[in-house]
């Protein structure tokens, strides 16, 4: 629309130059421009209107949009704020959990195997403390047994020491009772020999006397040393028993003090246990405020367990809300991008808006322009009808300026609607920059979602791979398990026949190449040479020894045919002979020899290429000669001759 | 110890069976010539064997061995290939397989009750009548003469395996059928067969 010299209206080309005289002509046009003014006047107005309704309800689009967007933004980080927190707070509790659950997985695996220690131990010194009362109630059985047998010997003994001193008081009786004897004796001597005797005598039977005296004296003397020295020894015994008793009692009571020693520091040993076992409890206590008994820890384990359990369903719901808030979260993206590219569209019909203002503030100026000729025009034209027209002329004037301060009018609401736009630019292009970082993030963060999702995807191919190779695996340990193997031997028939083959391919294949390999050397080198390549000669020594091994087998079949023949032509000649009576011998020279088998020394010998017959039967037979003209030459039957001659011979044997 | 003689006899009598029927087979199938064979009579039929003295000492060497493997339990299938020389292709396979009542889970199975050699023996006879009559619905075999056989054997894993013998496979027939026989019963095992032919 606009021309080169800066307008687009005809009026800028052609101005009309006032006339002196205002022809009807002239009011024409002046009323089609007056009217063209007006139409394009109410044009404008309406254009502008329409624009300025377009642009306010786009500006409010516009507005509600970028509202909406912001607080899918606020949102968008909100719930990315609150995802990265609740799962920093889940892998905190997940840690926590597992921690706490490390901790006393191994204090109760620790307190468990003290147990069993402790338990081990008590088990250890209770078997111990019974093999030792178990030893001290053998001993003190074996002392009783020992005491009881001591006892029985002591009274063995007592009553051994009361048969002698019954017995040495039976010898005391004798003694004094011989004593008595000899005492009568001698005073019976004295007085029987006091005649006899002199005083020398008397003296030495007195010394004598004395001397016996002194001797029973020392007799008794010794006795009573004696009884005193068994007395001793009985005494001496009895101490001696005392002693051995007394010694026993003295070990078992070392023994006592021993085993009480060892008690003494198996006490020690426990009490020190129980020391280190009440400060292990006390140390426990620290994780159990204070409860000391394990149905206590038992019972805080079960609910620590409970919790993990339902901070577990807990972590699982907020996973799943997690999941949820992902897919709005996508949903949110998505709409936000949609939004986005609404804004971007938004954007263009601004642009052309602003575009469109532009070319609108163009067409104003050149309105403008333009009716500053018009005015122009209309002051010359106001000269010529000055006197006619001028009530018209201030109804113009009046309609002119009118025009003027509405075009001002609109000119003003126009610099302020573009002053509103230029204040509003920076705005737009910081909510560009927030947008355009917002679409990043939105962006990256759907790329992520979508590499995650691929990702998961491609892992839950991988897992199903994985699935299907251990199935596989499974099936081929189960095939191996099965454990069944398929044998043959080695050379079998098929093998060999196989072999064979490969053997004679190998060879063809050989000889082939070796013949081409020849053949291009003779075509080479225009020689003809008369050999051949060995390869063919072990072919052909393979094929021949094949033939031979065919030509054997051929002949095993020729041998076993001839076999089943002899087989069947005996068994036919036997039959004919079981059947006919005789047996037949077929000759090389074309005869057969006929036996019967009634007189297996002679014969009849048919010769075939002579047509004779002989026989060494017409010794035997009388009428041999009459048998053989009535058959065979008159009647021409010699089955008939042969039957009859049966006959005859078994008459005869008979 | 008479459960070993009952085992010893058991397995005697199923090793002399195989022996027959592979016998039979070979001859029927055309697989070695008709002059091959002579008659003898066993099980109250007559039956043909081979007295090709190869065959003979190929057959007594299986049969040995899986003697052996039946008698510690350790075979429980038997398989004679009838082979295609040209194509290489399984034609036939006939199967018999071994049940070893020992071996079996008592608590889960029922064990048979004990059957005398008489019933064993009829029991054979007609399952080797059923082993003759089938070559009339089994494929004509061309090309007499054009056939050969192997014989596998089906042990477990830790049966003590001479050197002689060696691993193999045994694929199924393509398209084939099968065609299930009777079987027979001794106080220790059952023998079932089957013979799979491409149709």
């Amino acid at each position: 629309m606009v021309s080169s010299n800066g307008g687009s209206s005809p009026f800028l080309e052609s101005p009309v130059h006032a006339s002196p005289k205002m022809s009807p002509q002239t009011d024409r046009q002046v009323m089609s421009l007056q009217y063209k003014l007006n139409t394009v006047q109410n044009e404008f107005e309406i254009e502008k209107l329409r624009l300025q309704q377009q642009s306010n309800l786009l500006d409010k689009k516009y507005r509600n949009v970028v509202e909406e967007l912001e607080k899918a933004l606020d949102d968008t980080k909100y719930l990315y704020e609150t995802n990265g927190r609740l799962e920093q707070e889940l892998s905190d509790l997940k840690n926590s959990s597992n921690q706490n659950d490390d901790t006393r997985d191994e204090e109760l695996r620790r307190l468990r195997s003290e147990l069993r220690a402790k338990d081990y131990r008590i088990d250890e010194l209770e078997s111990n403390y019974q093999s030792k009362l178990s030893k001290l109630e053998r001993k003190l059985e074996n002392n009783q047994v020992e005491s009881q047998s001591s006892q029985t010997l002591l009274k063995r003994y007592e009553e051994e020491i009361s048969k002698q001193s019954g017995q040495i008081k039976m010898l005391q009786r004798a003694n004094s009772e011989k004593d008595d004897e000899l005492a009568t004796l001698k005073a019976s001597n004295v007085v029987t020999q006091h005649h006899n005797y002199s005083t020398e005598d008397l003296q030495e039977l007195t010394v004598t006397n004395k001397m016996l005296q002194d001797q029973l004296q020392y007799s008794k003397e010794l006795e009573e040393a004696n009884m005193q020295q068994a007395g001793e020894l009985k005494r001496l015994r009895m101490t001696s028993e005392s002693q051995n008793f007394w010694k026993s009692e003295n070990e078992k009571l070392q023994n006592k003090v021993e085993q009480l020693n060892l008690l003494e520091k198996q006490f020690q040993d426990s009490q020190l246990e129980n020391v280190q076992l009440k400060s292990q409890i006390a140390s426990w206590g620290l994780y159990t405020d204070g409860k000391q008994s394990p149905e206590d820890i038992v019972r805080d384990w079960t609910l620590t367990k409970k919790e993990c359990i339902v901070l577990n369903d807990e972590n699982k719901k907020i996973r799943f809300d997690l999941m949820n808030l992902k897919n709005l979260n996508d949903e949110l993206a998505h709409e936000r991008n949609q939004l986005l590219e609404l804004n971007k569209n938004y954007e263009a019909n601004i642009i052309n808006l602003k575009k469109l203002n532009h070319e609108v503030e163009q067409q104003k100026q050149l309105s403008f322009e333009e009716c500053r000729l018009l005015r122009i025009e209309m002051e010359e034209l106001s000269k010529f009808s000055k006197d006619s027209n001028r009530d018209a002329d201030a109804g113009y004037g009046s309609l002119v300026d009118s025009y003027k301060n509405q075009t001002e009018d609109l000119t003003g609401e126009l610099k302020k609607l573009n002053d509103q736009l230029l204040a509003r630019e920076p705005a737009t292009k910081k909510r560009k920059a927030s947008d355009q970082l917002g679409l990043n993030y939105s962006q990256r963060l759907n790329e992520l979602q979508l590499e995650n999702v691929s990702l998961s995807r491609e892992l839950k191919k991988c897992q199903d791979t994985i699935t299907i190779l251990e199935d596989k695996i499974k099936n081929l340990t189960e095939l191996k398990e099965k454990k069944i193997r398929i044998l043959q031997l080695r050379d079998n028939p098929l093998l060999k026949d196989q072999f064979v083959k490969r053997k004679q391919l190998e060879l063809l294949k050989k000889e082939n190449a070796d013949l081409l390999q020849f053949a291009q050397a003779n075509n080479n080198g225009d020689k003809e040479l008369e050999s051949v390549p060995i390869s063919v000669y072990e072919s052909i020594n393979f094929e021949i020894k094949q033939r031979e091994e065919g030509l054997f087998r051929a002949n095993k079949k020729f041998v076993r045919l001839k076999e089943v023949f002899n087989k069947k032509s005996l068994e036919f000649i036997d039959v004919v002979n079981s059947l006919l009576g005789f047996r037949l011998e077929f000759q090389q020279d074309g005869k057969v020899k006929i036996i019967s088998c009634f007189k297996p020394e002679r014969s009849l010998v048919v010769d075939l290429n002579q047509n004779t017959l002989k026989s060494n039967l017409d010794r035997d037979i009388e009428d041999w000669e009459s048998l053989l003209q009535l058959w065979v030459d008159q009647r021409g039957q010699i089955p008939c001759f042969l039957a009859t001659i049966t006959l005859k011979l078994w008459e005869e044997s008979a | 110890m008479s459960n070993s003689i009952s085992l010893r006899g058991s397995t005697r009598t199923i090793t002399e069976f195989f022996e027959y029927s592979i016998n039979s087979i070979l001859y029927q199938r055309g697989v070695y010539p008709q002059e091959d064979f002579t008659t003898i009579r066993k099980y109250g039929l007559t039956l043909l064997k081979t007295h090709d003295e190869e065959l003979k000492a190929y057959i007594r060497r299986i049969l040995a061995q899986v003697h052996k493997w039946l008698v510690g339990g350790k075979c429980n299938k038997l398989v004679l290939c009838i082979v295609d020389k040209d194509e290489g292709d399984k034609v036939e396979e006939w199967s018999f397989d071994v049940v070893q009542f020992s071996k079996l889970d008592q608590n889960q199975v029922e064990l048979p009750q004990e059957v005398d050699d008489n019933e064993t023996q009829n029991q054979i006879r007609s399952l080797i009548r059923q082993i003759t009559a089938s070559v009339t619905f089994l494929p004509e075999l061309n090309n007499e003469g054009n056939y050969t056989f192997n014989v596998l054997a089906y042990t477990d894993a830790n049966a003590k395996v001479p050197l002689e013998w060696s691993d193999s496979d045994n694929k199924p027939i393509n398209n084939g059928e099968t065609v299930q026989f009777k079987s027979f019963r001794t106080n220790d095992h059952q023998v079932g067969a089957q013979v799979s032919y491409r149709y």
